[in-house]
């Protein structure tokens, strides 16, 4: 099954490409099924092995792509969004915290309705398409406005950081 | 902020930083999938400053969340609030309702099925519709029941403490640090710590199911959980474990070091404690949550310990 397999690599990997339209995805498909191939200690017997094989790629495939879709859940989101945090120094985030007061002020500067959708989606939790239909918009616009008051957040802090910084000493990156 | 770097031209890092938010804003969204979270990582492994700038991004996002705390108000009234929130049919077939509005301009029903998230610092009260009432201790993440949880809560880490009534037609069921908690008449508190739970009951029953095992707990008895196994159950400071949902911390024969952590858990900032011999000190104190800073002055008055206050709420003891 092993030699089938490695004598069909290439027509597969073309085959799959064709399939599912990247190479990337191809060759890794055809890796975790060799995986599997390696794993099935006696296959009985199979009439057509190289159609056999195949089949069972395309299994692989498609358990990826479920894979691939299942949505993030609550705490799997709060884990990644902390996954750089040591990209930071303590004193940075230190820092941060004692912006708050210009941070509530630069919020009060938004617009109602992008201080409200960033409430929302921010302490709520509210799914983007929720905010979006609560609104009369659409989810695209939710997520515009939800970038642009992250901008003018971030951009009011840094100016501030920026004039107090302006000549002080200079970390390296 | 670091644009003293000579490397990297100011509008590549503006394009960086907007890109960072952009992936912020995907993976909050509501629809982001295991594929993203892939692309994310792929996104931050291309340099530091891609990392640094979702990092920063998060922060950000940490912080709005701080600044835009709301006061705490008065609970409503129960009629009141499924009056209002009758007009949602869908909130009513999952059957809880936020008692405290988010919003001044939105007190409707649209984060009902959101999972609740507190502040460090905020203390939230929700009520179900069921009957039973569930307060939020500071930094608690909690998801709220639907489908594919069989209808049980899940405290995702943090502190609740529940209140339940004869009258639910079902136990209620929450899930914490892979146990489940079922309880029908019973006043409880639940605090998650990573992979370990501790389950303290103050009135009634609470059943507990943890890989494999079952445990009834009864009043003033409290038992945690962790590493596949049960821990015995042990007699409880019920009146100190819930003092919380009074806005009280109370601690009693308790070494400075362990005070320190918990108050760690409600403060913003930091108090780090740098003189061992101290930290073995118990201490009998009563701490009320609107003025944590209070202990700070203790430690400095009774036991002479030098003060060094820093930036961010950070306070250095030694």
């Amino acid at each position: 099954m092993m030699k089938v397999f490695e004598a069909s690599y290439q027509r597969f990997r073309e085959r799959l490409r064709w399939r599912l339209g990247s190479d990337a995805l191809a060759t890794e498909v055809l890796h975790e099924t060799w995986l599997r191939i390696a794993r099935i200690d006696d296959v009985g017997l199979v009439q057509q092995p190289e159609a056999y094989l195949f089949r069972m790629a395309l299994n692989v495939a498609a358990d990826q792509r479920e894979k691939d879709n299942r949505k993030l859940t609550a705490s799997e989101i709060e884990a990644i969004r902390h996954t750089m945090d040591g990209a930071l120094d303590p004193e940075r985030i230190a820092e941060a915290r004692a912006e708050l007061a210009m941070l509530r002020a630069a919020l009060e500067e938004l617009t109602p309705r992008r201080k409200a959708i960033l409430l929302l989606a921010r302490l709520d939790n509210v799914k983007h398409e929720e905010i979006a239909e609560r609104f009369g918009i659409s989810p695209r616009m939710v997520e515009k406005e939800l970038l642009n008051a992250l901008r003018h957040c971030s951009n009011r802090l840094e100016r501030k950081l920026n004039r107090r910084f302006s000549s002080g000493p200079r970390k390296g990156s | 902020m670091r644009e003293d770097d000579p490397i990297t031209p100011p509008d590549m890092r503006a394009t960086i930083k907007q890109e960072a938010q952009q992936w912020l804003v995907l993976l909050t969204s509501g629809r982001a999938t295991v594929a993203d979270a892939a692309a994310l990582k792929r996104w931050c492994e291309r340099s530091e400053l891609h990392a640094e700038a979702f990092a920063e991004a998060n922060l950000l996002w940490d912080n709005i969340a701080s600044a835009s705390r709301r006061p705490r108000r008065a609970v409503l009234n129960r009629r009141t609030i499924l009056a209002a929130a009758g007009a949602s049919a869908a909130a009513a077939a999952l059957g809880y309702f936020v008692v405290e509005p988010p919003l001044d301009l939105w007190p409707s029903a649209s984060e009902l099925r959101a999972d609740l998230r507190t502040a460090i610092g905020e203390r939230r009260r929700i009520a179900l519709q069921s009957g039973a009432s569930i307060d939020l201790n500071t930094r608690t993440s909690l998801n709220m029941p639907h489908e594919a949880s069989e209808g049980s809560l899940e405290l995702v880490s943090g502190e609740v403490a529940i209140v339940t009534s004869k009258s639910l037609d079902a136990p209620l069921t929450i899930m914490a640090a892979g146990g489940r908690i079922r309880a029908v008449d019973a006043h409880f508190n639940v605090r998650c710590e990573g992979v370990r739970a501790t389950v303290t009951c103050e009135r009634g029953s609470v059943a507990i199911d943890y890989s494999g095992n079952s445990v009834t707990l009864y009043e003033g008895r409290q038992i945690a959980y962790a590493q596949g196994a049960l821990e015995p159950v042990v007699a409880a400071d019920v009146g100190a474990v819930l003092a919380w949902r009074e806005g009280q911390l109370v601690f009693r024969q308790t070494p400075l070091s362990e005070v320190i952590g918990e108050v760690n858990r409600y403060r913003p900032g930091h108090i780090m404690l740098m003189n061992e011999a101290l930290g073995r000190r118990r201490v009998e104190v009563r701490l009320t949550l609107d003025r944590i800073d209070d202990l700070i002055a203790l430690i400095q008055d009774v036991y002479g310990a030098r003060i060094t206050q820093l930036p961010g709420g950070v306070v250095v003891v030694s």
